[in-house]
């Protein structure tokens, strides 16, 4: 007989409100063990309140946390054999970057020797062997977040938090740092609960992703399926996935007319709640001439060039068509930019269309 | 890098500093008179104030005194600090109303207020050493709390939670974490209460007794009946001991703290 395995974390219906507002509504969520999930929303939508919640460190007003199978809900944070990396690293002043690493395992009694030896591996992961006998304020912004790093792994904890660790630092540092914590959380096998406003970081880095709104979450899965297939029209927009624009039911049941005046009928039906609105990807847009052949699902209209923004792969353009809002196109192509102010034609492709589910 | 600095600067400095360089001056004088600039320099009222048995007993009385107020002081200072740095608007609000009052009552009134309270409880000619040590404490407990919490505001709150998630009880995350860190500061407020103790003369004036004069107590009775500069010998030591403890208080980073601003 096979058990379905225990997941290794699990909420539980956690809540959480404040006397002045906020909070979070009763939140459940299954982790396995030596996954990422990610918790990705825009300042005061409860993430770090979950957070605080999984740490210990605020205690939910229902539901409950197991972490490993056992209850922790009221337990104290120091006993829960958890890390955390903080936004603002956290880093003791007066020890050094050793000792800093070294703190856990001193509190958990750990011998001197295993404490050495334990210290300099994680130094070494985290690529800072030289600088063990610095201080946290001679080190820069990555050095520290590296040590804090260290710090938080070197204990082996059962549940890695990160509470927005990389929105101090410069983009180049970020991009490498999410790199080198992807690596060393897939090595070592840690099982994490990340916080995070940044879709980028939330698409690299988790195995599983909850979108949260003002104290609740709004849609979770795996980053490539909520990218590829949102199904509210605020994980769309907070992914910048496309534009979005509003529909409202058509002329016949199933179809949508859309802000554009295009009808459109999405092969998958609606569920319970009507779609309120389709986004369209950049790539589902596209500048085409006027003798090119349209084809079936697809919609053209005239447009005023609004904006060109320059990216590494290519231009992305705003453009405007009369009595719509702007769409947002990309191309890779950059032999014959178009200006602003420029009038063309582009070409909706409605079959690659994601409807969305509003409110 | 030094500035020069302003002339204002200077100028303040200066008419602060010349009484105290004028009664040192007259320290020295080999007279037996009072006279600036000294005539001479002896050390005859030096050896002349140490060999006094009462001046050692009001010296001794005084560091005694001002021990006891910087132990009691900060004991009760601290947690009350870190109630205002760390607790609800309303522990804040609470604490800083309870402990700010004896800042803004004149000093004399607090010492006759003592005086009368201890008179009633323990009979009339009873207040001594115990009634100084409370005047004090009283008026130094929101002076050391200004030290305090300018110091250890600079601190966050952070720090002791990552000691936590780190393993850390909360006592263990104090003492390891937030102690050292708060160690300039509760060093600049022990000095700062002991100076203030060790100098302070209108509660000890209401509070003392005979046989029981701290020492600035004990050279203002000596003045009224003799004019020697053994006074002014007296005076160089508060004035040496006032210096020493400014200097380690500017060492520690205190000053800033005491002017209202936290080291950072």
């Amino acid at each position: 007989m096979t058990e379905t395995p225990v997941p290794y974390l699990r909420l539980s219906g956690v809540a959480k409100t404040y006397p002045g507002g906020g909070g979070v509504r009763a939140t459940s969520v299954d982790l396995d063990e030596g996954e990422m999930l990610v918790l990705l929303g825009p300042s005061g939508c409860g993430k770090t309140t979950l957070l605080n919640m999984v740490a210990g460190l605020l205690e939910p007003d229902q539901g409950s946390v197991l972490i490993g199978g056992k209850d922790l809900t009221r337990v104290p944070t120091h006993q829960r054999n958890i890390s955390m990396v903080f936004q603002t690293w956290a880093l003791f002043p007066s020890m050094t970057v050793a000792q800093n690493v070294a703190f856990g395992l001193k509190m958990r009694r750990v011998p001197k020797a295993e404490q050495r030896v334990r210290v300099a591996e994680a130094l070494r992961v985290v690529r800072l062997e030289h600088l063990a006998d610095r201080r946290p304020a001679q080190l820069s912004g990555g050095q520290q977040q590296r040590v804090a790093l260290a710090r938080a792994i070197v204990t082996r904890p059962r549940v890695l938090l990160l509470d927005e660790p990389l929105s101090s630092l410069d983009h180049q540092i970020r991009v490498e740092l999410r790199r080198e914590l992807r690596r060393l959380q897939r090595e070592l096998g840690l099982t994490g609960v990340y916080v995070t406003h940044d879709h980028a970081e939330a698409l690299a880095l988790g195995d599983r992703i909850l979108v949260m709104r003002t104290g609740e979450v709004v849609e979770g899965g795996e980053p490539r399926e909520v990218f590829a297939r949102p199904r509210h029209r605020y994980t769309a927009e907070f992914l910048s996935v496309g534009t979005v624009l509003d529909a409202e039911a058509g002329s016949v049941p199933g179809s949508y007319r859309t802000a554009l005046g295009v009808e459109v009928t999405p092969a998958e039906p609606a569920g319970e709640q009507p779609y309120g609105a389709f986004c369209l990807r950049p790539t589902s847009i596209r500048p085409v001439g006027e003798w090119e052949p349209g084809s079936p699902g697809r919609s053209r209209h005239t447009a005023t060039v609004v904006s060109v923004e320059y990216e590494p792969a290519g231009i992305s353009y705003g453009v405007q068509i009369e009595g719509a809002p702007v769409l947002y196109l990309f191309t890779s192509r950059t032999d014959t930019p178009t200006a602003l102010g420029d009038r063309i034609v582009v070409e909706c492709d409605w079959t690659e269309a994601i409807p969305l589910v509003a409110a | 890098m030094r500035r020069t600095p302003s002339w204002f600067a200077l100028t303040v400095s200066v008419v602060l500093l010349v009484p105290l360089v004028v009664v040192v001056g007259m320290a020295f004088n080999p007279g037996a008179y009072s006279v600036f600039p000294p005539q001479g320099l002896s050390t005859r009222w030096f050896e002349a104030a140490w060999s006094n048995p009462s001046f050692r007993r009001a010296l001794g009385l005084s560091v005694q005194i001002a021990g006891i107020t910087v132990v009691v002081g900060l004991a009760l200072a601290l947690p009350a600090a870190l109630a205002v740095v760390r607790g609800a608007p309303r522990v804040r609000r609470a604490v800083q109303a309870m402990t700010f009052g004896p800042l803004v009552v004149p000093e004399v009134l607090l010492g006759l207020g003592i005086l009368i309270l201890v008179n009633r409880v323990a009979g009339v000619g009873n207040a001594g050493v115990w009634s100084i040590v409370v005047g004090h404490v009283l008026v130094g407990i929101p002076l050391a709390m200004q030290v305090l919490i300018a110091g250890l505001s600079g601190m966050s709150p952070q720090l002791e939670r990552a000691a936590w998630t780190l393993g850390a009880s909360r006592m263990q995350a104090f003492v390891r974490v937030t102690l050292p860190l708060a160690a300039p500061a509760i060093a600049s407020a022990a000095l700062f209460l002991f100076i203030f103790s060790f100098d302070n003369v209108s509660m000890s004036l209401f509070l003392s007794r005979p046989g029981s004069t701290p020492l600035p107590i004990y050279m203002y009775q000596y003045i009224q009946y003799r004019a020697d500069p053994t006074v002014a010998a007296m005076s160089t030591l508060l004035i040496v001991v006032g210096l020493v403890a400014a200097l380690l208080v500017g060492r520690l980073g205190g000053l800033t703290q005491i002017a209202g601003r936290s080291k950072k």
